[in-house]
């Protein structure tokens, strides 16, 4: 979603760039109306107010409740055994004979794993719809005190595997791809901006039973963040381009710069996080050989 | 009337014109019958003692004996057109065979010489069925057994061999040697075998009373313990008592404490390949363009993010080598000319190493490539490195390509990342096309996800590029590429082995790569459809 906000002040400030390189910015209006040749605009990925219902709850996000989480993995997993749980500065965890469970308390990073080689199992003859995946990675989401309104943005796909013996041994060719499990990725977003980072990847296994379940989902305080800009389109597209030179991007380069918005959390007290929203640049690069790399460029708005 | 004809040497009967006449002869009376030119064509006699009937014979041994010349056929019985009726039936009277016996007896068919062969065949061919000397085959006409069976068979009801010598159960699908199976086990031994081969047990291992369990599914062994809460649990206590032997506490491949036979306690290591440290080598290019170094656009890491996520995990060593420090030596295989073991420079000479540069891919050469820093060693590719390969430094056991093409399927198709892997080097990670270079903290975080596990099966779920606000979900293709001593066994390399917890691989027999299907990267190949076909 894209809003122009005229009536509000332009203030575009510039910021030091640890990367800038030593030669002189050129931010001629020569330099920047050839960058802005470069932009590639996509509305949809520009988003400078976020859809927030009247009811949005600016709280600060719960805290991590380990047995509510143990009892989201019981909830999905059907776990057998009793938790044996442990405490470090560094991280909370818990085991069970079969199940594994890893938080990193500092980054909020969750590990949980089952030990069990699932991906040796034969592929069954039906396998579960995706939605009921998604039921279960929502009920694990909630359990580490995801909102429901974070968990917009999901993609789903198989894991897959090619094999065939080393070369000094055979020539027989490379197998076809063998499917091994299920993977559902939750980009963290709120009111349809993604948040930097932020994302867990559950594995399922191709009876559609949970197996693991990994990523980073902070406790972000809404009401201590920036969740919106103060520029219009216009305004907006005239910092990018200020910004992007100041960053030292190469004005006459050939290949495309896509502009977009999202989140970036920063730590505003230990474990909770506060959210920024900048505008973000998909730049693509050259290598030596004329190789494209890309490279994602962040700065404020 | 016209009773008997001589035709080829076979005597019918028939309706042709010919002259009956009733030759006496000794003991015997018989009848001649004549041609009708008056030629002679065969005698019919009757013994008169014993009553017997000759045809051929004056002096028949049974009560009907018929005896031809020595190359003609004696009796043909034809009744019909062949396959419709039967031609000599005994006893039978259904019509659909040419030979048909039935009867409330035994039938015997019986050669006197035990050498010669009785066949039972039906068309042409081998014939299926073969008696002689004592012996029966079956698809085979020379049965050295008494029952040589040549091809497949197939026994619906149950097989005994000697009583309970082999005992098949085929109601149950179980198997039996030295008793009859019992319902619960598919293979049930009463006594103790020898196998010369290798075992695979795709389930636990139980010694009846619990002395050893084996938990193949959870990879534990309880010696004297039923439930094993670790790799080995041992209710009881353990003695090391062959003089010399002692006991190494071993982390990855290193030894981290030993008792010695002395019972000294000491953490040095000996009799183990490698040194005791946890080390990783960070080679960052990130300046292209600049006097003495490659030319190239503008690139953007920070190491600090890798560097943060190893020292989370309290890595020994952490090297960061920047430009213009790094060159393509690092890379080089130390018996190629290179200095992949050199400290603290070398690639080789950690334990896990990371490169993020640009790089590329040649499908046909069957190599990477890689962007250096250093003027004049501005390239390396991956069929010049070796790791792990077990010379003075050489230890490598993971390897981080952040780098486009880094493990690109179709290099790997053609073997060209084969000759990389050596000792226990088993894991390379990298990407199929293009990468992005930002993703410096979801790495950090990925290094310390993976600590326990996940080396392989973490890097393609936290680097193939999430949504973000460009929905690019299937543009950035982050594959794994493990090697094994066999294929389960590099699964279970690329799912378990963590920055803190190498596997041994047992070789580099197999390899396999991982990835998301439906990829379709900038610069590579999508990696089939959605269904991955």
């Amino acid at each position: 979603m894209f809003r122009i906000c005229d009536s509000r002040i332009f203030v575009v400030v510039f910021l030091s760039m640890a990367s800038v390189t030593a030669q002189a910015v050129d931010l001629s209006r020569d330099a920047q109306d050839r960058l802005r040749s470069r932009l590639v605009v996509d509305e949809s990925a520009i988003n400078l107010w976020p859809a927030l219902g009247e009811s949005f709850d600016w709280n600060i996000g719960p805290s991590f409740d380990p047995q509510l989480f143990m009892n989201g993995i019981e909830a999905v997993a059907g776990i057998e055994g009793v938790w044996e749980a442990g405490e470090t500065e560094r991280s909370w965890r818990a085991e069970t004979p079969f199940h594994t469970i890893k938080v990193i308390k500092e980054k909020m990073l969750f590990v949980v794993r089952d030990q069990r080689p699932y991906y040796l199992d034969p592929i069954p003859e039906s396998m579960p719809e995706d939605s009921v995946l998604l039921e279960q990675a929502r009920t694990l989401l909630e359990a580490i005190g995801a909102r429901p309104d974070e968990m917009e943005t999901h993609h789903i796909a198989f894991r897959a595997r090619r094999s065939k013996p080393h070369k000094n041994l055979s020539s027989a060719p490379p197998s076809a791809p063998e499917k091994m499990s299920k993977k559902v990725y939750f980009d963290r977003s709120i009111g349809g901006i993604p948040i930097k980072g932020d994302k867990i990847v559950f594995t399922f296994s191709l009876d559609g039973r949970f197996r693991k379940m990994i990523g980073k989902w902070r406790r972000i305080d809404y009401g201590a963040s920036t969740m919106s800009s103060s520029l219009s389109e216009e305004q907006f597209l005239s910092v990018s381009v200020e910004q992007l030179l100041v960053a030292g991007v190469d004005p006459d380069d050939a290949f495309p710069i896509y502009l977009g918005t999202t989140y970036v959390p920063y730590e505003i007290s230990p474990g909770v996080f506060a959210v920024d929203l900048k505008g973000v640049a998909r730049i693509g690069i050259y290598g030596p050989n004329g190789e494209r790399r890309w490279h994602m460029h962040y700065y404020d708005i | 009337m016209e009773i008997g004809v001589k035709r080829n040497g076979i005597f019918t009967i028939s309706f042709f014109a010919a002259v009956l006449s009733w030759p006496t002869q000794t003991n015997a009376i018989c009848r001649t019958f004549y041609e009708s030119d008056g030629s002679y064509t065969e005698n019919i006699c009757e013994e008169d003692t014993s009553n017997e009937i000759g045809i051929g014979t004056t002096a028949p041994g049974a009560k009907l004996t018929v005896q031809t010349n020595a190359s003609g056929t004696a009796v043909q019985l034809l009744s019909g057109s062949t396959g419709y009726h039967t031609d000599l039936s005994i006893g039978r009277a259904s019509t659909e065979g040419q030979l048909g016996i039935a009867g409330v007896g035994d039938l015997v068919l019986r050669l006197n010489d035990s050498t010669k062969k009785l066949l039972l065949q039906a068309g042409t061919g081998t014939a299926p069925l073969t008696v002689t000397n004592s012996n029966v085959g079956i698809g085979t006409t020379s049965p050295a057994y008494k029952l040589d069976v040549n091809g497949a068979g197939n026994f619906t009801g149950n097989l005994t061999v000697d009583t309970n010598v082999l005992y098949v159960d085929t109601a149950n699908n179980n198997v039996g040697i030295g008793t009859a199976p019992s319902a619960s086990y598919r293979l049930h031994v009463d006594g103790v075998p020898f196998i010369g081969g290798n075992v695979t047990i795709l389930g636990d291992l139980n010694m009846g009373g619990a002395p050893m369990v084996v938990w193949e599914q959870y990879h534990r062994v309880g010696i004297n313990e039923n439930s094993p809460g670790a790799k080995l649990e041992v209710n009881g206590n353990v003695y090391v008592s062959t003089p010399g032997n002692g006991i190494v506490w071993k982390h990855a491949d290193e030894a981290r404490l030993m008792v010695n036979s002395n019972g000294i306690l000491g953490t040095q290591c000996s009799g183990c390949s490698g040194d005791s440290q946890l080390e990783v080598a960070l080679f960052v290019v990130d300046e292209f363009g600049a006097a003495g170094e490659c030319s190239g656009g503008y690139i953007y890491y920070d190491e600090d993010a890798y560097e943060d996520g190893f020292e989370a995990l309290n890595y020994d060593q952490i090297r960061v080598n920047t430009d213009p420090g790094v060159d393509a030596r690092d890379f080089v295989d130390f018996s190629g000319g290179g200095q992949d073991n050199n400290d603290p420079y070398g690639a080789d000479f950690a334990d896990v190493f990371l490169l993020a540069t640009h790089g590329s891919h040649d499908c046909t050469g069957g190599y990477s490539e890689f962007t250096m820093g250093d003027d004049g060693d501005c390239k390396v590719r991956t069929s010049e490195m070796e790791f792990g390969n077990g010379g003075s430094n050489e230890e490598a056991k993971v390897g981080l390509l952040v780098a486009c093409d880094s493990v690109h399927q179709c290099v790997w198709e053609n073997g060209g990342y084969d000759d990389m892997f050596h000792g226990g080097f088993n894991i390379l990670n990298g990407y199929h096309g293009t990468s992005y270079d930002n993703h410096d903290n979801d790495i950090g975080d990925y290094i310390e996800i993976a600590e326990e596990g996940g080396v392989g099966d973490d890097w393609v779920d936290l680097l193939t590029c999430d949504g973000g606000p460009f929905n690019i979900h299937d543009q950035q293709c982050a594959t794994s590429m493990v090697f094994g001593g066999a294929n389960y066994t590099a699964a279970f390399i690329y799912h378990n082995e963590g920055f803190k917890n190498f596997y041994d691989q047992g070789g580099h027999t197999y390899t396999d790569t991982w990835f998301d299907c439906g990829c379709n990267p900038d610069g590579g190949v999508a990696l089939y459809d959605h269904k991955c076909e």
